[in-house]
């Protein structure tokens, strides 16, 4: 079982970022493939390249936009999944 | 500076590879100054099909899926396949382009529009300039860049803003810089190239005009679309970034476009000669993304009917405009 307390994701080396704004490009360089992240993506990108753990990252979000923990983690997970297959992110 | 053209005889085939001098370009074609401007001494040579090419195994390195491939046959030395049409050889350490048939031998035009639509963008990209396939219009003492996929209508647009008074620049690379905060766009060379109911539209059926290739309608406008002195690099003043005529009603539309996806617009229509090499690959995405943040860009979406090109004009003159006064 995956202890969210403990940083379980890396961002990969294969991932070209830049940052504009608030907002963020990923460009994977292996598959030319890029990505636009929005604030609330940058700021989930920015912790795990922290190598924060999920759980202080959702936390983090949960408490800046008045949000339940539950409903960012539900959210941050699909967005994470989302990294991962597009192996942007990979696992420590 | 110039190219440097070589005669030189295939020992092993027999064939002979006909130097530029031998082979009669349309009339004005100034190939070998435009590609001068790569900056360093290049030695071009162009050629029929050469029976040993494919007895040379080449690394795969990437294909855009349409039709053109990249080979790796030595450390500096690529190969493009543009299939059933050329094979280029480039070696970059020597500095040398060898531009051979497929099969047979290429008429005139297709050399032509290979070394200057296709390889010099990605020649000059290599050479660490930022390259993206996109027309360039001065107006209002700057440029503007019009992007798109292609066959959606840049050439055709920019040849209309032409008429309203604009200048156009080139309609198929632009060269952008960031010097002082400030992002400028050049031309790789003037250029205009239209579909025939686009030229006759435009221009009527008298205006002279040649083949750009021989797999495609386009025509080449002569004599070249700028007499008038180049203006090197001038501030781009937006980027318009022409909709999916599919997805296009009866009206006019402009839409801002942020800046993140600006930067990925830039990106994916940014030249390189050899896309699968990383360092180079976020360098472009570097410049991309902070080229995004210089200048205003929309989306333009529009009828594609020639009667309201004028209108069309019209809407990027204002949005200019507008974004000057800001």
């Amino acid at each position: 079982m995956i202890d969210d307390q403990v940083p379980f994701w890396k961002v990969s080396t294969s991932a070209a970022v830049s940052r504009i704004g608030e907002e963020t490009v990923l460009l994977h360089l292996g598959t030319g493939t890029y990505f636009g992240l929005d604030p609330v993506g940058s700021r989930v990108w920015r912790g795990l390249e922290d190598a924060r753990s999920v759980a202080e990252i959702c936390a983090d979000i949960a408490a800046e936009f008045g949000e339940p923990v539950d409903r960012v983690s539900d959210d941050v997970d699909v967005f994470l999944r989302t990294l991962s297959e597009y192996c942007l992110i990979e696992r420590r | 500076m110039w190219n440097r053209l070589l005669k030189a005889e295939r020992a092993a085939s027999g064939i002979p590879i006909a130097t530029v001098a031998e082979v009669d370009f349309s009339p004005g074609a100034t190939w070998r100054e435009h590609l001068g401007t790569l900056g360093d001494k290049w030695t071009v040579e162009l050629g029929p099909a050469d029976p040993d090419a494919g007895l040379t195994d080449g690394l795969p390195l990437w294909h855009d899926g349409m039709g053109l491939t990249l080979e790796r046959l030595g450390p500096s030395t690529l190969r493009l396949r543009f299939d059933q049409v050329a094979d280029a050889v480039v070696d970059t350490g020597k500095r040398t382009l060898s531009l051979c048939a497929a099969n047979g031998a290429l008429p005139q035009s297709t050399y032509e529009h290979l070394l200057l639509d296709q390889l010099l963008p990605r020649l000059r990209a290599h050479g660490g300039e930022f390259v993206i396939h996109a027309a360039v219009v001065q107006l209002a003492g700057g440029v503007i860049l019009i992007t798109g996929a292609s066959g959606r209508g840049k050439s055709t647009l920019a040849a209309a803003l032409d008429h309203r008074g604009s200048a156009l620049i080139g309609d198929d690379a632009a060269v952008l810089d960031i010097a002082d905060g400030e992002l400028r766009a050049a031309a790789t060379y003037s250029s205009l190239r239209l579909q025939p109911d686009s030229l006759a539209a435009l221009y009527g059926t008298d205006r002279p005009s040649s083949p750009t290739a021989h797999y495609t309608p386009k025509r080449r406008l002569l004599p070249r679309v700028s007499a008038r002195p180049d203006p090197g690099p001038l501030s781009c003043l937006g980027l318009f970034l022409l909709g999916d005529p599919a997805d296009q009603d009866d009206l006019i539309r402009l839409s801002p476009v942020e800046p993140t996806r600006l930067c990925m617009e830039l990106v994916r229509e940014s030249f390189a000669l050899d896309p699968s090499d990383t360092a180079k690959a976020a360098e472009r995405l570097d410049v991309a993304s902070r080229a995004a943040t210089l200048i205003p860009a929309y989306e333009l979406h529009y009828p594609r009917d020639y009667a309201r090109l004028g209108a069309v004009c019209d809407t990027i003159i204002a949005a200019v405009a507008v974004g000057a006064d800001a």
